[in-house]
Order: C-alpha cells, then structure tokens, then sequence
C-alpha cells in the first residue's frame, strides 16, 4: 500500500514535470510576448513598440537570456515552490495565487457538492421513479444541463435570479449569497454526466442475481438500490468524480469571467490576456497538482467501496 | 483659429411606461448636492496597477485622477490648459524653460507639504523610471533638470524645445506624489503605496478585481473644472471589475451598482429607454479613428490612390451597422473633442464617383472580370490589412470596407493574426493599418504623423519634410492660437496627401441610476468622483 503510493506520486511528480515543460515551451512559441503587451495601451490603443523600450524591458525581466538557460531557472525554482514575480504587476507570485485561491476553493467546493448530491438524487430518481416517463424526464433534463454551454447558464441565471428576482448579487465574492449561481452555474454540466454514468451502471447493477437475492429476502426497492447496486454502481462514477476536478477548474475560467468573481479562473484569463508567464506557469503547475492528488485519492477509495479491487503497483 | 468642440451630454429618460415597477421617474439629479454614502461602480476591466506613471491605461488614469492631482487642468470643452496645483506659469521665449508658481496650501495624505522640492522630486522620479512610466518619460524627452527658485516656484528645464510639455502636466501620467513615495519599488506603487494629493485615498485595492477608495475630509484644493473645492460628497467609493457588458447593464438596471462604464453600443439605446437611468456619452480627444495606408505599400505610392480609399468609404454605413449608432463618423484627422480639431468634413466624404474619377486618373483605369482595377502594368489593385483578431467589432469593419471598396474596383484583403510582430512602423505588414492615439493636445498630430518616433510616427522611415516642419513648429510654439493656426495647416496636408483616412470618432459612454448626481468628467471622459453625490 505505502509503496503503491510512493509510485504513484513519482509518477505524479512526472506528469508536474512534464506539465511545466510543455507550457514552457507552448508559452515561448506563442507569438507575442509580455513586453509589448506591457508597453502597448490597451482598448485599440497605439499598438506599435519601441523597439529599444522593449529591449530595455526584456532585459530587466530576464527575458533575454537564452531559453534553455530561462528553462533549467524556472525548474530549479519550481522545484523550490519559487515561481518568482508576476510581470504585470511585480508582485510575488506566491502572494497573486495566495489572493485568488481562497474564492476558487470556495467556488469548486461548493459546486462539486452540488454535483455530488444532485447527480446521484437524479440518478436515483431516474432508476427507481415508479412512472418510466417521469424517470426519463429526469434523466432528460440532466442531459439539457450537459449540453447547455455554462456561459449561457450563467447568463441565464443572472438575468432570472439576479436581475429580474433579485435574489443574489451578480458580483463578486466573499459571503454565500454571491455563491449560489457561480456554484450552479459551474456544477450544471458534472451534474448531467454524472447522472447519465450512475443511472446507466446503475441499471446494470439492479440486473444482477444478488440485488433479487436482497429484494427476496424482503428489502425494499428503495433499500435494494442505495444499500446494496449503489455502490458496485460507484466506481465508474468515481473515476468521472475525479476527472471533473480538473474540469471545474477549467471551468472556473468561464464561471468566474461571467459572474465577475476573483479567482484562480480570471486570474488564468488575465495572465494568458498579458503574458504573464510566471504567473501563467504557477496556474499550470497547481492545476497538475491537484489533478495529480485527486486522482490518486480517488484510486485510493476504491478498495473501500469494493473490497475486491487491490491496489498493486504496476 | 482654434476650433472647439465638446462633450456631449445625452440625456435620456425614457418616457411612457407609467406605473413601471420600483422607484418610477426619480428626479434625484434635479436637488442639491447630499453628502455620505458610498457610491458602488462597476469598470470594464478594473487596473492591474494604481500608479498611472507607470500605466498608459484608461482605467489607471482614472483611478490616478481620485488619488492624484496634476500641476495644471485642461477644459474639456476648449482644451485650454487652466490653473491647478499651478497657480500660474511662464514660459521662456525658447520654449525650453517652464516656470511654475505652486499653491502653498496643499498637503499630501502623508501630511507632507506639497512645494517646489515636491515638484522636483516628481519629474526626476519619472525619468528614474524611465520605460516603466512609458508616456511620462515620453513627455519629458529632453529633461535638464527641475530648479527650486522659491520654496513655491519651480522651473523645469529641457535641451531643446517643448511646447507639448505643458498640456503634459495635465495628465495623470505626470501626477504628483508625496516625494516619501518616489522612492518606492515601482512594483508597490502599483499596489498603491504612496501619498498625494487627491481627493481620495486608497482603502484597497485588489489588482484586476476591485479598488475603494475613501475621501479626505480636508481636500481642499479641487480642480478648476469641479463646483465642490471642498471634500468629495460620497464618503467612499467602491469599484469593482464586472468584465461582461450585458451583465454590467443588468447589475446597474437591477440597483446593485450606482454607476458604470463602458455601456456596450449593442445595448446603450435600451439604457436610454429604461425609466430612471441616464447615459452620458463624450466622444474622447484623440485621432479619429483613421485606416492609414503605410508608406512601404507599392500599391499606395500616390496619392490620388490614397485619397480615393477615403472618398470610397462610407463612414455612416459603417458607424451605423458594426457600432449601432454609437461612435461618430469621423469628419477630421482629429475627433471633435481633441484641442485644435478642423472640421474637414468637405473632404472626408462619401464620393464613390469622385473615388473612381481618382482611380482612373492614378492609372488604375481597367477594370478586370473580376471586378478589380489594373494599371498599364496588369497590376490589380489589391490591398491587404493585417490586424489582431480580438476585437470583433473591428473585423465586422474590415468586413464592410472591404464590400465598400471592392464597388469602386479595390481589392482588400483581411489578414487576422494573433498577435502583431513587435517590428518599427516601416517595417509593419501589409498596405494598411488601424491606429489610436489619446492625447489632449495638437501634439498627437506630431507624434502620429511626423516620422519622429519608431514606435508611434506613421511616416517613421518614410520622412515629408513638409509635414515634419510643420510638425517640429508645433514644439517650439506655445501661443494656443499659433499652435492652432498651424495645427490646421498639418490637417489640410494629412488629408490633401492621403496620409489618413478617417473613420470615426471613439465615444464612450457611461450609464447611471437617476439618484447618481454631479456626474461629470474631464477631457479624457474620466469621471470627477469627487463631484458626485448620492441621493438618500
């Protein structure tokens, strides 16, 4: 078990290692580059540099030395959690991270709780509700929310509970109210795939000799479901779980533009806006990270729901 | 003679709809000035940076113009430079030296005295900063030294020449700051550690999220353009980034924000129709909008071609379909509201005919089965433009020019990039480019037009002595009159050789709630905050 998750984690370092060095490399292959959008007025305004302003610039931002140089810098301080300071403002980028985390967190907690408890009541519901059209009505109106593009949720949302009822601020963040939509507006989509793969291995689960074993010795249809095909129906769900983290922090990048929330999404806009490559690179590596633990926390709750599931290093 | 204009306060209160939900027709605006409360605006996209020495940007500039204060004001109806931090000044007869006499009544929020060393300290500190404050170290190209001749006097001197730099010292590039500031990493200045002396302090300021500011209750020395010289009525005021227009728009019309900027043209007129919401527009001092055919074209050589480009393009059609209404055809080099504009309405023109006439004329006089003009040599006329594809509204104008030229037998060609190649003007792709230059002052014809700077100067490379003469005298004349008289002169000649084709001018527009009073800006179309008032 412990050297299970010690190879797991080399090969998590594996894929930060290989995460950062790719978005090095696209970062100095995309036309462009942070200086001149520093230099240049935004809003169509001059769009022209001065060429000796820009070296002049480049130079004090380290950005003219050679590349492979600029590289093994960037990996030794990443090594060392040192992603060194934004160009755009000259602020730590720790410090930069440090302000935007806290919404985000909020912002994915909440809407990955909000997937959890209504994919699965959907889920349920489209499986045991004992009229088929009102089980295929839930199950449609979880595929509408699949293919809804979330920007046009979040608008949608915003014109009905924000500006016509009144009910929650279009803004910002901070206290619960300004949490509602954003939340909603990002977990919509998760909740329809998760509804979709749990109702199906659901179905398949319900099939199996032991849940007519359980409903013979008298369990109800209800008890049969949640106590017994739930959770041999879990594991592909779980999988789904984990990858929709990383979803929902790309997510986050449209949820946060449109309800004009601080965060780890319009930072990531903001800093792709400017060239901000320190910052740009700190965003590549936390997201790697958080898709590296996740994954391995959800593997690591297999065995738990199924205990014939081991846990083998390959 | 100096022409004017203004801008425009457009009015609108919708009428009709009697008995609507809510708080009906107010009258607010109609009262007194109240004080207290706090005013909650929304921005387009809030700044990544409070210390407008060292932004260019709109948004900086603004939030600079509350925490800040300049040495002189510019009227924005006459652009004439007024009294501020400056009580008075001279100027010597070469132009290269400036005299201020300095109020002795201001103080920075520091509580330091502000004075002729202030002063000093302040223009140093910008060519300390060199590039970081890009338009400030611009502005004082050719800087000797700033002499302290009294506690309240100061000169600045330069090398050479330097009218500009008086109109200068009206934007929030060069503000003042307390000096126990300057010497502060450039990248805390942007956070906002410093003092001066603005009517507003900064409470908090998050980089691209949100900025409150709180007043000082003992400001006292208001711009010439404000009716209250005391402190601001609101007691603070907080500004927080809705990027999205339509969701901008609906957090104004639904209460949960006073007042916001950048209204988009798509939605402005249902603003204006909405009971109990006004929207102010102004156009903003600036070249108008122009497409400019570059001097390394062989296909633009002469200008007859260049001219007919002009007289081929319907600006109205263009005004009206891709920006709804909303900015203005342009009917000059310069917008209505830049200092020195020249109404040349009789040759920015829609003339298809008279286009074709210069056409022929030129040498491109057959047309091919393709609908494309040739010269004697087979050449087509065929243009291209290369511009960076974020901005839709843009392309949707290409879009249409190029249906607008291609009737008189143009060919344009539309090349979207991602981003431009950072190279000097003469070495810019294609025929043709868009460009915007901001400034208050006759001064944006020098730098736009002149071939002087690498980065700015359309005929960079590419020199018309003429026209540069005429551009140079601009620095070495500080007589408004003058100035104009010799402004006008350039704008004849840009247009009679081609060198721009106007297309609009910007405006911008901002949308209030009825119970916002006093709103009012300066010749920027930067709000005065310090004016308005909440009513209870």
């Amino acid at each position: 078990m412990i050297r299970y998750v010690l190879v797991r984690l080399g090969n998590g370092l594996f894929v930060l290692w290989a995460a950062l060095t790719v978005s090095f490399l696209v970062l100095h292959l995309v036309p462009g580059d942070p200086v001149s959008v520093m230099l240049r007025g935004n809003g169509g305004e001059a769009s022209s540099v001065d060429p000796a302003a820009a070296d002049a610039l480049r130079a004090e931002l380290g950005l003219d030395r050679p590349v492979h140089e600029q590289y093994l810098d960037f990996v030794w301080r990443a090594a060392r959690l040192d992603f060194g300071t934004s160009f755009t403002t000259g602020d730590e980028v720790r410090a930069v991270l440090g302000r935007s985390l806290g919404p985000t967190l909020e912002l994915a907690a909440a809407a990955l709780l909000l997937t959890l408890v209504l994919g699965v009541a959907a889920a349920v519901a489209g499986t045991l509700l004992p009229k088929a059209p009102l089980r295929s009505a839930v199950l449609s109106a979880t595929v509408v929310g699949n293919a809804v593009p979330s920007f046009w949720t979040g608008i949608v949302l915003l014109q009905v509970f924000s500006f016509g009822l009144g009910w929650f601020p279009a803004y910002g963040a901070g206290d619960l109210g300004q949490l509602v939509l954003p939340a909603f507006a990002l977990a919509l989509p998760g909740i329809g795939t998760l509804a979709q793969v749990l109702s199906r291995s659901l179905r398949t689960a319900l099939a199996d000799p032991y849940v007519r074993t359980a409903r013979a010795k008298g369990a109800s249809r209800l008890r049969a479901t949640t106590a017994h095909a739930l959770r041999n129906a879990a594991i592909p769900a779980m999988t789904l779980f984990g990858l929709m983290v990383g979803g929902i922090v790309a997510g986050a990048v449209i949820t946060e533009t449109v309800f004009s929330r601080p965060g780890l999404g319009t930072l990531t806009a903001n800093a792709i806006g400017g060239h901000d490559f320190p910052v740009i690179r700190a965003l590549v590596f936390l997201a790697g990270a958080l898709y590296v633990l996740v994954n391995l926390a959800v593997d690591l709750v297999y065995p738990k729901v199924d205990p014939r599931i081991v846990l083998r290093a390959a | 003679m100096l022409a004017v204009s203004f801008a425009v306060l457009l009015t609108a209160c919708g009428g009709g709809s009697g008995g609507g939900g809510g708080g009906g027709a107010a009258t607010a605006d109609a009262g007194e000035p109240v004080d207290g409360g706090t005013l909650r605006y929304a921005f387009n996209a809030a700044p990544d940076c409070v210390d407008s020495r060292q932004r260019p940007q709109l948004n900086s500039r603004m939030i600079g113009r509350q925490l800040a204060d300049t040495l002189t004001e510019q009227d924005p109806e006459t652009g004439e430079i007024l009294p501020w931090l400056a009580t008075s000044w001279e100027v010597s007869d070469d132009v290269t030296r400036f005299t201020f006499h300095l109020r002795d009544d201001v103080t920075f929020s520091d509580g330091a005295a502000f004075d002729a060393e202030a002063v000093q300290a302040n223009f140093d500190a910008i060519i300390e900063l060199g590039v970081q404050a890009p338009q400030g170290f611009s502005f004082l190209a050719g800087y000797q030294e700033t002499v302290v001749e009294d506690a309240y006097t100061a000169t600045v001197v330069f090398e050479e020449a330097n009218a500009q730099f008086l109109q200068a010292t009206a934007t929030q590039s060069l503000v003042q700051y307390s000096p126990a500031s300057l010497g502060n990493d450039p990248a805390d200045l942007c956070l906002g550690d410093f003092a001066a002396s603005g009517p507003f302090t900064l409470d908090e300021f998050t980089p691209e999220t949100s900025v409150r500011l709180v007043r000082r209750d003992d400001y006292a020395w208001a711009s010439p353009l404000a009716e209250n010289q005391g402190a601001a009525h609101v007691e603070a005021v907080q500004l927080d980034a809705i990027p999205e227009g339509s969701v901008r728009q609906g957090a104004l019309t639904s209460g949960q924000v006073d007042l916001i900027e950048a209204v988009q043209p798509a939605t402005q007129a249902q603003l204006a129709d909405t009971p109990g919401f006004t929207v102010a527009t102004s156009a903003l001092p600036a070249i108008a909008i122009p497409y400019i055919p570059l001097p390394s074209s062989p296909r633009l050589r002469d200008a007859e071609t260049r001219r007919a480009l002009s007289l081929a393009l319907d600006r109205d059609a263009i005004v009206g379909a891709v920006y709804n209404g909303v900015h203005a055809t342009a009917t000059g080099v310069l917008t209505t509201a830049n200092p020195g504009y020249l109404d040349q309405s009789d040759e920015v023109r829609y003339d298809p005919e008279a286009a074709a006439g210069l056409l022929d004329r030129a040498g491109w006089d057959t047309v091919g089965d393709d609908g494309i003009r040739r010269n004697a040599d087979g050449e087509r006329l065929s243009l291209t433009i290369t511009y960076e594809s974020t901005d839709p509204l843009a392309e949707q104008q290409h879009q249409l020019v190029q249906q607008q030229w291609a009737e008189v037998g143009i060919e344009l060609g539309l090349d979207p990039v991602a981003t431009f190649p950072d190279v000097t003007i003469d070495e810019y792709p294609g025929d043709l480019t868009t460009w915007s230059q901001t400034r208050g002052d006759v001064d944006v014809l020098r730098l736009v037009y002149s071939s002087f700077d690498p980065a700015y100067s359309m005929r960079y490379g590419n020199p018309d002595e003429e026209l540069n003469e005429l551009l140079n005298a601009l620095q070495t004349t500080v007589d408004p009159e003058e100035r104009g008289a010799i402004a006008d002169q350039a704008q004849r000649l840009i247009i009679e050789r081609g060198y721009a084709i106007p297309v609009y001018d910007r405006v911008s527009a901002y949308g209030f709630d009825d119970g916002v009073g006093g709103f009012r800006t300066d010749l920027e179309a930067k709000p005065l905050l310090n004016e308005v008032w909440l009513a209870p």
